[in-house]
This record gives C-alpha cells, sequence and structure tokens, in this order.
C-alpha cells in the first residue's frame, strides 16, 4: 500500500513549486509588456475630469453613500429648530420652474442629503394639509442664494419686461379681439335677455309655478354671473330682482340664494377688469348689490357673512392689482365687523407687497378653493335632506369624523338654523315626542353612570377631576342633536319651516 | 369648534341640546346594562353605589366599551320615530 501522507506531501511541495512559477512567469510578462507599451492617447488633464463632470452628472447616491458633516449639520439644524417648535423656511423650485417662498424643510437625511420640503395649504390647525416635495441639499442651496445686487436688479429688469409684454400682448388681443367682443356681447345679452324675459312672463300664482320661476332663475343667474360684465352686470341683477319676490318657494331656497350672491360678488370682483365702467362706478354696483342683498332676512346670510363676502371682494381685488385708495378702501369700510376688517387690510397689505407671478398663483387658488368649498357644501348640506341618507352616513365612522371636523360649515350652518325660534320650538316638539313615547324607569346605578360620563360631580364632592368620557360623549353627543336636527328640519319642506307652517299640527280634515 | 358651536347657541336652544342629548345617553346606558348578565349588573349596582372614581371608570371601559355604538344606534332609531311621526301628521 502507498504511503498516503508521502504522496500528499509531494503534491503540496510539486503545487508550491508550480504556483512559484506562474508567479514568476505573470511578473515577468508584466514587466515585459511595460516596456513594449507606449501611450496611444493624450494623458488625461484636470480639463478632461471637470469636462467629463460636466457631461456626466454626479449622482447624489454616489458620493453619498456615507454620512457627509454638511449633511449632518444641515439635519441638525432642522432638528433643533423643529425642538423649538419651528420650521427654517426655504424656498423651493416648482416643476413649472418657478422658485416660491413658504416652503419649510421638514427633515433631512443625513445619509443621503435628501431634504423634504413642505408647503401648508391650510390655515393652522389639527387637519392642516400641505403638499410635500423631496429636493437635495444641492438644490436647496441654489434655490437659497442670496441675493447680490446684480441678480436683484436683472429680477427686477425681467419682472418689469413681463409686465410691459403682459400689458402689450392684453392691449394687442383686446384690439384684435374688439370686434368679436361686440359680436359675442350682443348675441349673449339678446340671449340671456330673452330667458329673463320669458321669466318675467312666467306665471306664479300657485307654489309649484312659484318654483318652477325660482329655479330658472337660479338657474340662469349661474349661467350668465361669468359673463355678467358685458353689461356691467345688468342682466344678473335683474334676475335677483325677479328671483327675490319669489321667495320660499323652493326647497332650501335662502341657502341657495346666500350661495349664489357669493358666486356672483365673486365673478365681478374677478372680472372687474373686464367692465366697460370707470372704477368708481363698478364698485358703487358691487357694494349696492351687497347691501341690498344684506338687509333681506336670510339666515344663511347674516352680517357676518355679507362682512365675509366684502373680505373676499377686497382681497380678490388686491390680487387685480386695483388700487387700496379710492377704490378697495370703498369695500372695505363697508365691513362692519372690526376684526374682518382688520385682517382683510392687513391682508391686502401682504398682497400688494407680492410679485405679480405670485399674485395670479393665488387668484388661481382662491378659485380652486371656492370649488371644493362649494362642493362641501352641497354635499354636506343638501344631501342631509333626507333622513335615509343621515343613517347611512352614521354608519360610516370615516364619513361621520370628516363631517365633524372638515364639515365645520355644515355645523356652522346648522347651528344657525337653530337659532331661528320656529325651529326652536319644532325641535321642542320632538323632544316632547320622545319624553311622552315613555321614559323607562332607570336604575340608580344607570343615572350615576351617566352622571359620570357627563361629567358632573358627585354629590357633596366639590372638586374633582374633570370625567375622561365628558370630551368623547360630548364630541359624538353633540354631532348627534346636530345630525337631528337637521333630520328634521330638512325632512320637512324648507318654506313650510321659515313660514311657520310646520310645526307638526294636525292638519284640519276638509 | 365643540366649545365655539356651544357658545354660538342660544340658551334655549343649549336646553333642549342637552336634554336631547341626555334622552340619548340614559337609553344607551340603559341598553347597554340590560344586555349585562346578573353578575356584572350586581358589580355595576355595587361599584356606582360605593366605589371610587377609577373603579367606575375602569367598570365602563370593560363592560360598555361599545356605547359610542349603542348611542349611534339609538340615534337612528329615535330618527326613525321622528320620521314616523311626520309621516303620520302629514297623512292626517
Amino acid at each position: 500500500m502507498p504511503d498516503i501522507n508521502k504522496i500528499r506531501k509531494e503534491l503540496d511541495e510539486k503545487n508550491a513549486e508550480m504556483e512559484k512559477k506562474e508567479r514568476e512567469r505573470i511578473k515577468e510578462e508584466y514587466e515585459r509588456l511595460s516596456e513594449q507599451e507606449k501611450p496611444t492617447e493624450e494623458p488625461i488633464t484636470k480639463e478632461d475630469i471637470s469636462k467629463s463632470e460636466k457631461e456626466q452628472p454626479i449622482q447624489i447616491e454616489d458620493i453619498t453613500d456615507e454620512f457627509t458633516p454638511e449633511n449632518v449639520k444641515a439635519a441638525e439644524n432642522v432638528k433643533a429648530a423643529y425642538e423649538k417648535g419651528k420650521f427654517i423656511e426655504v424656498k423651493v423650485k416648482r416643476s413649472s420652474g418657478k422658485i416660491e417662498n413658504d416652503w419649510v424643510i421638514s427633515k433631512i437625511n443625513p445619509k443621503t442629503g435628501e431634504a423634504t420640503v413642505l408647503k401648508f395649504t391650510s390655515e393652522e390647525g389639527e387637519n392642516r394639509s400641505f403638499e410635500d416635495k423631496i429636493v437635495t441639499l444641492e438644490e436647496l442651496k441654489e434655490w437659497n442664494k442670496p441675493e447680490t445686487k446684480e441678480s436683484k436688479e436683472k429680477k427686477e429688469k425681467t419682472e418689469k419686461k413681463k409686465e410691459k409684454l403682459t400689458k402689450k400682448d392684453k392691449n394687442k388681443t383686446k384690439e384684435k379681439s374688439g370686434e368679436e367682443k361686440e359680436n359675442l356681447k350682443k348675441d349673449l345679452i339678446e340671449k340671456y335677455g330673452d330667458e329673463l324675459e320669458k321669466i318675467k312672463q312666467m306665471p306664479d300664482d300657485t307654489k309649484k309655478l312659484k318654483k318652477a320661476k325660482a329655479t330658472r332663475c337660479f338657474e340662469l343667474i349661474d349661467h350668465w354671473k361669468n359673463l355678467g360684465y358685458l353689461d356691467n352686470y345688468k342682466g344678473v341683477l335683474n334676475t335677483f330682482s325677479e328671483l327675490n319676490g319669489l321667495e320660499s318657494s323652493i326647497f332650501l331656497y335662502d341657502l341657495d340664494k346666500a350661495d349664489i350672491i357669493n358666486d356672483v360678488c365673486s365673478a365681478m370682483a374677478e372680472n372687474y377688469k373686464k367692465w366697460d365702467l370707470k372704477d368708481k362706478e363698478k364698485l358703487k354696483i358691487i357694494k349696492g348689490f351687497v347691501d341690498k342683498e344684506s338687509k333681506k332676512r336670510n339666515i344663511f346670510y347674516s352680517k357676518d357673512k355679507t362682512d365675509k363676502t366684502l373680505k373676499k371682494i377686497a382681497e380678490t381685488l388686491a390680487l387685480e392689482d386695483v388700487p387700496f385708495k379710492g377704490n378697495i378702501d370703498i369695500i372695505v369700510e363697508n365691513i362692519e365687523n372690526a376684526d374682518i376688517k382688520s385682517k382683510t387690510i392687513e391682508t391686502i397689505l401682504e398682497i400688494e407687497n407680492k410679485p405679480i407671478g405670485e399674485k395670479e398663483e393665488l387668484l388661481e387658488r382662491m378659485e380652486e378653493d371656492k370649488t371644493k368649498e362649494k362642493m362641501l357644501s352641497e354635499e354636506k348640506i343638501k344631501k342631509m335632506g333626507a333622513s335615509e341618507e343621515i343613517i347611512e352616513k352614521l354608519e360610516d365612522p370615516k364619513i361621520l369624523s370628516q363631517l365633524f371636523t372638515k364639515g365645520s360649515k355644515f355645523l356652522a350652518e346648522g347651528s344657525e338654523l337653530l337659532k331661528d325660534q320656529k325651529i326652536q320650538k319644532k325641535v321642542q316638539e320632538v323632544m316632547d315626542l320622545i319624553e311622552k313615547k315613555g321614559k323607562e324607569k332607570i336604575p340608580d346605578c344607570v343615572a350615576e353612570a351617566a352622571k359620570l360620563i357627563k361629567g358632573e360631580k358627585k354629590e357633596g364632592k366639590k372638586d374633582g377631576k374633570e370625567s375622561p368620557w365628558k370630551t368623547v360623549f360630548e364630541g359624538i353627543g353633540l354631532l348627534i342633536v346636530i345630525l337631528i336636527a337637521m333630520s328634521i328640519l330638512l325632512g320637512l319642506k324648507g318654506n313650510e319651516i321659515l313660514s311657520g307652517q310646520a310645526t307638526g299640527k294636525k292638519k284640519e280634515k276638509k | 369648534m365643540k366649545q365655539n358651536f356651544l357658545n354660538n347657541l342660544p340658551p334655549e336652544i343649549k336646553d333642549t341640546t342637552t336634554q336631547l342629548y341626555d334622552t340619548i345617553l340614559e337609553r344607551s346606558l340603559m341598553r347597554a346594562y340590560k344586555d349585562l348578565d346578573d353578575g356584572k349588573k350586581a358589580m355595576m349596582t355595587k361599584i356606582f353605589d360605593s366605589g371610587n372614581e377609577k373603579e367606575r371608570n375602569d367598570f365602563l371601559h370593560n363592560y360598555l366599551k361599545n356605547l359610542e355604538n349603542i348611542m349611534m344606534e339609538e340615534t337612528k332609531k329615535i330618527m326613525v320615530e321622528i320620521k314616523k311621526n311626520k309621516d303620520t301628521t302629514e297623512i292626517q
């Protein structure tokens, strides 16, 4: 038998020798080639490196796989500000190319150097909404470079140029479309005027006829309002006069009326520069319209709402670059509520300092908000008309919480309704009915539990913490009450409630 | 917001609101009480008769967890009653 250990040893020695020979061979070959090889290209210069960097932008991931002191410092700054309850404000470039103020840094990833930036799109509150974006620190640096004198001058020049161009373009378009506009004006005034004449001829002797007439008026105003400037709103205002004679003819007449008043006022302000009248005359018409409508009894159009309408008109005009003195101040001086008045003036001053581009953007956003608000109002109030719908909504906790948080308008209007004496009477009647239905005798422990939930103090106990149940059930309780009240009110016909006919009394048999 | 809403209510409607809320709460509690077995009912009587606030809160938390849902259901019932009453009135 061969000695296996001996064979292994021999093999190892052989391998070692072969490896040594191979290494030597490779070394020789390398040296030989190095001597033979002559450079075929020019040596790489610094310019080449910079050129290649320019051609192929460095990817963030390539250079930031490790924490860099700069990124760490930036992340720490953001964190420190956040701990103090602040955000670091920055300018951010939109995809449209526009650099915008009022963004804040939410966080910075110290490893990647990526920053999450936010822009709040609603007022401060529990459910504050915002839009967000992820950008790099490099980009932030670029967009937030301190303005030099030269760049400032350049920017101002560009803006002036842009403004000039816009005016020039507008004038050109105005001239060009002058004839077309005249024709359109004639056609539309004729068309809407005809419709108004037809409405005027409609009989309104019965409730049904009144309803049909009022519906046509609402529709006509809605169509006409955005082109009302063509006849300086004469037609729209005449339609309003017609509508004013048809109170309580349709379900939720006052609510629709309040909405359409706001819509017309917004349209008047948004199209302000298109009217063919002098500023003072336009303002007189707008002011007169709001004054007239505010004097009419409408639970959905209280004095506060009038002030808010005037605020909105004033702000829209400011965004359209209408001067404050001698113009917007005519609207502002009619705001009675001191708080609303001061806030309006404050906002106008802010608007006046904004560049034109930003004003245009704000105007656009205002238009979007108006559409959203209208959707909420219509969905949440009109749909509440049928009790079945409310029952459906009660089954969905998500909708309930939305109603309670986002639907403040719904609740506010509900509370306005409840202020009406006739409505209070109706609610009381329902309460009496519930009581009459037979109240079970409840055990003492249940009564005590109710007291605890409501946060009532135990007899003889003067102090003590507020019940942890109180907040939860008070919230839910209020919502329930409002929903019931709306169901009672909207389940009946609006005109009956408002005219006091729907008091639940039995109708006399004929 | 809740606070604002309450402040906006005139005193007359504030009373009605409280009354309506009390009715719903009592009805709901009564229903939850009826669903308890005899042992728990006795426990509730004992705790709400002589127990401290912590024991009371614990009892509500442990045995009447679904009170919010019951309140919603009771609300629906009241709304159906209202609707029935309205329909009867209109027919008459």
